[in-house]
C-alpha cells in the first residue's frame, strides 16, 4: 500500500485502470466458462434428445405396425439435416439393433456405452468412440411399464468445439480490443490531469525559487501554460526569457500588470498574439485560479516594493532633516559651550558660589546636549550608510584613548572617577581612529554618567592572536542580566540604569555596536547587575591588509 | 616680548566674539574677519603671528584650501594655522582623515568644536611658542 502512494499520479491512474480491467476480463472469463459454454453445450445436447423423441413415435409404429421404411427414412433425414449428428439408431427390448444410420458395419460396442436402467427414461453421456468424444443420447420407450425400445442418437463433441472455439476467438479478440482502448484512453487520460498538474507544481517551485518576477520568465510560463496547456516550451517568449509580454507599452490596451480581471480584459501577447481565459475543466479551473494568484502576488510584490522605496525615501529624508537639525543646533550649542565654559573658568573675572554653581549647571546640560547631538549625527550617519570607514595603522593607546580622557577629563573629574588604563603603545591595529575615540567617548562616558560616584573605570587590552580584547570596566548599578543584549539595541534605556542619572539619547551603544561591526569586530557586555559592569569588544588587528607597524 | 597677533577667520559672528574676548582677556591681539578673501588681506596688512581657521565657510572646505595656499606661499608659510571645525572630521565632506589631513597641511592643530577654553589657550601659546 505503501509503495502505491508513492507512485506518481499517473502510475496510480495506469496501475488502477489495469487492475480493474484484469479484473472484467477474468469475470468475463469465468462467466463464459461457467454460464455460456455449458449452456451452449446444453443447448446442443436437448437437440440430441429432441431429435431423440422424434424419432421414437416412427420407432413405436415400426415396432407395432412393421414400418421400417418410414423409420429410416426419418432417421436418414434428421442425419443430413443435422451435420454434427453421428448416428441413430433403435434398439429392441432385448437391444437388438433394428434400424441404423450407419452406412458401414454397425460397431457393436456402442450399444454398452449408454444402457438405460430398468425403469430409466432418458440419459445422455459423453462416451468416447472410434469416431471421437460423442454426446450419447438414450431414449426409452415403454408400453406400459415394459420397456420395448431405446433411441440412441449421437452427437459429435468435436463438432461443438467447431462452434464454440471460434466464439472464444471471436470473444479474445474483442476483450484484447477493448484493453487496447481501456489503456490507450486511460493514459490520454492520466496525461490530461498529470502533465497540466506537473507543469502547475513547476510553476510553483519557479515562485517558490524566488524567480517571481523575474525577467518576466515566470510571466511568460503563465501565459503559455493559459495558452498552450502543457506545452511550455513551445512558447517563444518563455524560450527566449523575454519580458512579461502583456507588460510591453507597446500593447495596446495594456498597462503595467494591471490584471485584476483577465476575463474581461483579455490580455494579448506580441509572441502569441492571443491570450485568453478560458476556464474549462477543473484542472483548467486550478491553472487560472493559479495564474491568477500569481499576477495577484506579482501586483502586491510590486506593491510592496514601491511602498518599500517610498518608505526609504521618506526615512532618508527624516533622516536629512535629522541631520540638518543636529548639525545647525550644534553651532549654536558649541558656542554656548565656550563662552560658559570660559565663564566658568573666569578667565572674565571671579564668580560668587552661586554664579559658580549656576555656570556649572549650564555646562553640564550644555555638555550632555553636545553629547547627544554628537550622537544623533553618527546615527543619521548609519542610517544614511554615510558612516565612513577609513582603517589606517594607528596606536590605539596614545592616538584613541588618551585623546578620549583627555578630552572627557573635565567630566571625569566632575564624578570623581578613577581612570585606569593599561592600554599601551604596543596596541596596534589597523582602525579608524575616529571612530574608535567615538567608541571609548561612549563607552567611558557612560562609565561617568552611571558608574558610581567616586568609582574606578579599568580600560584593559588583551592580546589574543590576530585580534585585540578590549575592555571598559566599572563599578557601580550595572544592569540586569536578561537586559544586556538590549543595551545595544537603538533608543534603549534601561530604566535601573537610568535612576538619578542623566538621560542619554539611547544611541551610544547602537552607535559603539554599529562601529565595532564595521571593524569585523563584536561588543557585548558582562557584569553584575550592583556591582560591576564590563563592556567587551574585539577587534581584529587587520583589516584585511598586512600590518605594518 | 612684544604683543603677539592673533587673526580669527570664521563665519560664525559668536565664535568670532568668544573666541577673541577669551584671547583679548589673556593678552594677545586680536583680529576677526568672516571670510578668507579678507584674511589674506589682513595677513598682508598686519602680519599675524597666528591663524585660527574655520573649515566650512562659504563653501565646503574653504578653509583647508585657504589654510593649504597659505602654506605654499613664502611670506605666509611659516605662520602657524590652527583649524577649528564645527564637524569632526568625519563629517568634513571630503575623504581625509585628520591625521592624513595635518600631514597633509604639515601643519598645525586641528581643534573640533565646542572647544574649550583652556585648551584653546594652551593650543594657541603652544603654537606661538614653536614659531616664536
Amino acid at each position: 500500500m505503501r509503495r502505491f502512494a508513492n507512485l506518481s499520479v499517473r502510475q496510480k491512474i495506469a496501475a488502477s485502470t489495469f487492475v480493474v480491467i484484469a479484473f472484467i476480463t477474468a469475470v468475463s472469463w469465468l462467466s463464459i466458462q461457467l454460464i455460456v459454454f455449458p449452456n451452449l453445450t446444453r443447448q446442443i445436447v436437448s437437440r440430441g434428445l429432441t431429435i431423440a423423441e422424434s424419432i421414437a413415435a416412427r420407432a413405436q409404429r415400426y415396432l407395432t405396425a412393421n414400418d421400417k421404411p418410414n423409420l429410416l427414412d426419418v432417421m436418414f433425414t434428421e442425419k443430413w439435416m443435422n451435420p454434427n449428428l453421428l448416428y441413430i439408431f433403435v434398439l429392441d427390448a432385448s437391444h437388438r439393433v433394428v434400424a441404423h444410420t450407419f452406412l458401414s458395419d454397425f460397431p457393436d460396442a456402442l450399444i454398452q456405452d449408454n444402457i438405460l436402467a430398468p425403469g430409466q427414461g432418458r440419459q445422455t453421456r459423453l462416451i468416447e468412440t472410434s469416431m471421437g468424444s460423442v454426446y450419447d443420447t438414450a431414449l426409452g420407450l415403454y408400453e406400459g411399464i415394459h420397456p420395448i425400445a431405446t433411441v440412441r442418437v449421437g452427437l459429435s463433441k468435436g463438432s461443438i468445439d467447431q462452434v464454440i472455439h471460434p466464439l472464444v476467438q471471436i470473444l479474445l479478440g474483442l476483450l484484447t480490443l477493448v484493453i487496447t482502448i481501456a489503456v490507450f484512453l486511460s493514459t490520454w487520460f492520466s496525461r490530461q490531469i498529470t502533465d497540466p498538474i506537473t507543469q502547475l507544481s513547476n510553476l510553483a517551485g519557479e515562485v517558490s525559487r524566488g524567480k517571481f518576477g523575474e525577467s518576466g520568465n515566470l510571466r511568460a510560463l503563465v501565459k503559455c501554460w493559459k495558452r498552450e496547456g502543457w506545452k511550455l516550451s513551445a512558447c517563444p517568449a518563455y524560450e527566449r526569457g523575454a519580458p512579461p509580454c502583456w507588460l510591453r507599452d507597446d500593447v495596446p490596451g495594456q498597462e503595467g500588470g494591471e490584471l485584476d480581471s483577465p476575463e474581461e480584459r483579455p490580455l494579448k501577447c506580441l509572441d502569441c498574439q492571443v491570450y485568453q481565459t478560458e476556464a474549462g475543466d477543473e484542472i483548467a479551473q486550478l491553472g487560472d485560479a493559479f495564474c491568477h494568484m500569481l499576477f495577484k502576488l506579482d501586483l502586491y510584490q510590486r506593491e510592496l516594493r514601491q511602498t518599500n522605496e517610498d518608505l526609504r525615501k521618506l526615512n532618508r529624508s527624516y533622516m536629512d532633516m535629522l541631520s540638518f537639525v543636529t548639525h545647525e543646533l550644534k553651532t549654536p550649542i558649541a558656542n554656548s559651550t565656550m563662552s560658559a565654559h570660559s565663564v566658568l573658568q573666569r578667565i572674565f573675572g571671579p564668580l560668587t558660589p552661586m554664579q559658580q554653581r549656576m555656570v556649572g549647571l549650564i555646562c553640564r546640560n550644555l555638555d550632555q546636549s553636545m553629547t547627544m547631538i554628537r550622537n544623533y549625527l553618527d546615527l543619521s550617519r548609519i542610517e544614511k550608510d554615510e558612516l565612513r570607514f577609513t582603517p589606517l595603522i594607528l596606536r590605539l593607546g596614545s592616538e584613541v584613548v588618551e585623546s578620549v580622557l583627555a578630552e572627557l577629563s573635565a567630566m571625569i573629574s566632575a564624578h570623581g572617577m578613577e581612570v585606569e588604563s593599561t592600554v599601551g603603545e604596543d596596541v596596534v591595529l589597523e582602525g579608524d581612529s575616529e571612530l574608535l575615540r567615538v567608541v571609548y567617548r561612549n563607552l567611558v562616558g557612560n562609565g561617568c554618567k552611571y558608574g558610581r560616584a567616586g568609582g574606578r573605570i579599568r580600560l584593559r587590552a588583551i592580546d589574543e592572536g590576530d585580534r585585540y580584547r578590549f575592555e571598559v570596566w566599572n563599578d557601580g548599578q550595572g544592569v540586569a542580566q536578561e537586559q544586556m543584549e538590549r543595551l545595544f539595541q537603538k533608543f534603549t534605556r534601561i530604566a535601573e540604569v537610568q535612576q538619578g542619572a542623566n538621560k542619554g539619547t539611547g544611541l551610544g551603544l547602537f552607535i559603539c555596536r554599529t562601529i565595532v561591526n564595521r571593524h569585523g569586530g563584536k561588543i557585548w557586555a558582562e557584569g553584575q547587575e550592583g556591582e560591576w559592569i564590563n563592556f567587551i569588544f574585539e577587534l581584529p588587528k587587520s583589516q584585511g591588509r598586512s600590518l605594518v607597524s | 616680548m612684544s604683543q603677539k597677533r592673533i587673526l580669527i577667520i570664521d563665519d560664525d559672528p559668536s565664535f568670532l566674539e568668544i573666541c577673541s574676548a577669551i584671547l583679548i582677556e589673556y593678552g594677545y591681539a586680536v583680529d576677526t574677519v568672516n571670510n578668507t578673501a579678507d584674511g589674506l588681506e589682513n595677513l598682508v596688512s598686519r602680519r599675524p603671528d597666528l591663524i585660527i581657521l574655520d573649515v566650512m565657510m562659504a563653501a565646503m572646505d574653504e578653509g583647508i584650501s585657504f589654510a593649504t595656499s597659505l602654506k605654499k606661499r613664502d611670506d605666509t608659510g611659516r605662520i602657524p594655522i590652527m583649524i577649528v571645525s564645527a564637524r569632526p572630521d568625519t563629517e568634513k565632506g571630503y575623504k581625509r582623515t585628520i591625521d592624513q589631513d595635518m600631514d597633509w597641511l604639515a601643519a598645525d592643530i586641528f581643534m573640533e568644536k565646542p572647544v574649550m577654553p583652556q585648551d584653546l589657550l594652551h593650543n594657541v601659546s603652544l603654537l606661538l611658542g614653536k614659531a616664536g
